[in-house]
């Protein structure tokens, strides 16, 4: 009995915490969106007619559109580049292992520190920018951009600064897994006479799978919920690059909407709830089958 | 994988060239901003890519004193100082519970925390807006302090737990008989025993912390108490922007978190990739 209250009593300061600025928040923020809601007072009961308006709303649709856009960049990228950076720091090369200390300092920068980096890299080349000064000095001028105001193009640079930013951290997920693979898979295949990138493909690969996942949801999160700072940062969210968060942003805070603000933000939940929800009903009726 | 061959000078040229690009990449952009920080305004803008002709210390001070970075600085600080106190109590005291105690309602406690993991605070910025209001926190070191304490919790929980239940049970016991209590176990047996992975918990959820930039920004409204991001974008959204004083600024930030990544690296590491392993 004291030890069950003694539990209790070490529970409550988390317990606290994430009641007061998570669960009550998911709740009440609900409960809100149902109501008129000007920022200040709340008003009569609306029912869904919040949702309904941002699921209408040409706004929503393009930073919706944009949003799988970067995302489905984003999650191909950091799992593709994390992957071949994995591979690469675990070949039996002489400072490898000290190549993944500084793969992973990316991740440690600061957003204004990769703001000013890439933003001066990708800029005009009379303002300095090298990457359009290394192309006409290549006699590839036609291939000149504004790199982060071009339409079309802008939400493709972000994406990569992206990847960039969090390849690091994908290639210690990917590392983690390769630890976690059995030796003697690899001695089993030996015997068989399997050379070293057959067993990279028959073994390293398909034991990945359970760690891709991980690595998959990561990056998904990221890129749906999470990509506020980057494209703030790079673009300050113009017409090309307004993605949800974003949008969502400066719905509330610039244009005072802040019941479909709110509303976007459940809808936005779900949209990224819809992927791993997908990929576990997915295995397990696949399990079942097998 | 490990005992890929490299037969001929070709393949090790090809492995040692992608190492060389691949560890370019990744160093390039804080060399530049190391290397920018020094030169003068006029230098930079004739030779933004090359070294300086003489190197200039003067930037740092103007970022100094004249754009008062400090401040910044201190803000930021105070509010990870914070979160991390209130950050660390909390999760340590709710993972001891959830990895030695037997007690109704413990699948439900971890059932909630799984929930909030899965709900980033970005999608409930107006929620959240109202209620810091409500609480009188909005605007306040505080405030934002409680919510990266609580968009950090899960992780550092799960994290944590595992840590405290590799610690043989028999110790406690032994200090259980000596008539210690429950918090006195945790502080005095278990926290020592785990301390790495206590640290790996630690650093990176103070890197979170000191990086983050939308709950700053949306939380923290008065410029007087920006945080580093946040004061730095309005420094480098301006239509001019005092590039090299810029650059000293950042690098200035930057340098600190380069020295702990090194020395903690490991921890780093292990924070990181623990969760994603299991």
């Amino acid at each position: 009995m004291t030890r069950t209250y003694t539990a209790y009593l070490l529970l409550l300061p988390g317990m606290l915490l994430i009641g007061i600025f998570l669960i009550l928040p998911i709740g009440y923020g609900f409960w809100l969106s149902l109501h008129e809601f000007n920022g200040i007072v709340v008003g009569r009961w609306v029912g869904f007619s919040h949702y309904g308006k941002v699921i209408g709303d040409v706004g929503f649709h393009r930073a919706l559109w944009h949003t799988l856009v970067f995302a489905t960049l984003v999650v191909l990228g950091k799992n593709l580049v994390g992957f071949a950076l994995a591979a690469l720091v675990s070949l039996p090369l002489r400072g490898a292992r000290s190549l993944r200390t500084i793969l992973f300092l990316p991740v440690t920068l600061n957003i204004i520190v990769i703001g000013a980096f890439w933003s001066y890299f990708l800029s005009a080349s009379r303002f300095g920018g090298l990457l359009n000064h290394a192309l006409s000095a290549a006699g590839l001028d036609r291939l000149e951009h504004s790199w982060l105001s071009t339409p079309g193009i802008a939400l493709l640079s972000v994406a990569s600064i992206e990847i960039w930013r969090w390849a690091g951290l994908h290639m210690l997920i990917f590392l983690a897994g390769m630890q976690t693979i059995d030796p003697s898979l690899y001695a089993a295949a030996k015997l068989d006479g399997a050379n070293a990138w057959q067993r990279f493909f028959h073994v390293t690969v398909p034991q990945l799978r359970p760690i891709l996942f991980v690595s998959t949801l990561i990056a998904l999160i990221g890129a749906f919920v999470r990509s506020f700072d980057v494209v703030w940062v790079l673009t300050r969210a113009g017409f090309d690059t307004q993605v949800v968060v974003t949008y969502l942003y400066t719905e509330a805070f610039k244009f005072g909407h802040f019941a479909e603000a709110t509303a976007m933000g459940y809808l936005l939940l779900g949209i990224v709830a819809i992927f791993p929800f997908t990929y576990i009903f997915w295995s397990r009726s696949r399990q079942s089958n097998e | 994988m490990s005992d890929i061959r490299f037969r001929g000078g070709f393949r090790l040229a090809f492995g040692y060239g992608a190492m060389l690009i691949a560890a370019l990449q990744a160093l390039g952009p804080i060399l530049w901003i190391l290397i920018g920080s020094f030169k003068s305004g006029s230098e930079f803008l004739a030779h933004p890519w090359g070294l300086p002709g003489k190197w200039l210390a003067r930037n740092y001070v103007d970022a100094f004193v004249v754009a008062r970075v400090g401040d910044y600085v201190w803000n930021s600080v105070t509010v990870v100082l914070m979160g991390l106190s209130i950050l660390l109590l909390a999760a340590s005291t709710t993972a001891y519970a959830l990895a030695r105690f037997q007690f109704p309602g413990r699948g439900m406690a971890t059932s909630l925390i799984l929930v909030t993991m899965m709900v980033p605070p970005d999608v409930l910025t107006v929620p959240l807006f109202v209620l810091l209001r409500s609480l009188g926190l909005l605007g306040t070191f505080l405030g934002l302090a409680c919510l990266y304490a609580a968009s950090g919790f899960g992780v550092s929980v799960l994290l944590l737990r595992g840590y405290f239940m590799s610690v043989p049970r028999e110790i406690e016991e032994a200090a259980r008989l000596d008539g210690a209590g429950a918090l006195s176990t945790l502080w005095h047996i278990v926290l020592p025993m785990t301390l790495p992975g206590f640290a790996s918990v630690a650093v990176i959820q103070a890197m979170a912390m000191w990086n983050d930039l939308y709950l700053s920004f949306v939380f923290l409204r008065d410029p007087a108490s920006a945080t580093v991001p946040v004061g730095l974008l309005s420094f480098f959204q301006r239509d001019s922007v005092d590039w090299p004083r810029l650059l000293a600024a950042l690098t200035a930030l930057t340098v600190p978190v380069l020295i702990v990544y090194a020395l903690l690296q490991r921890r780093f590491v292990e924070g990181l990739t623990a969760g994603a392993a299991k």
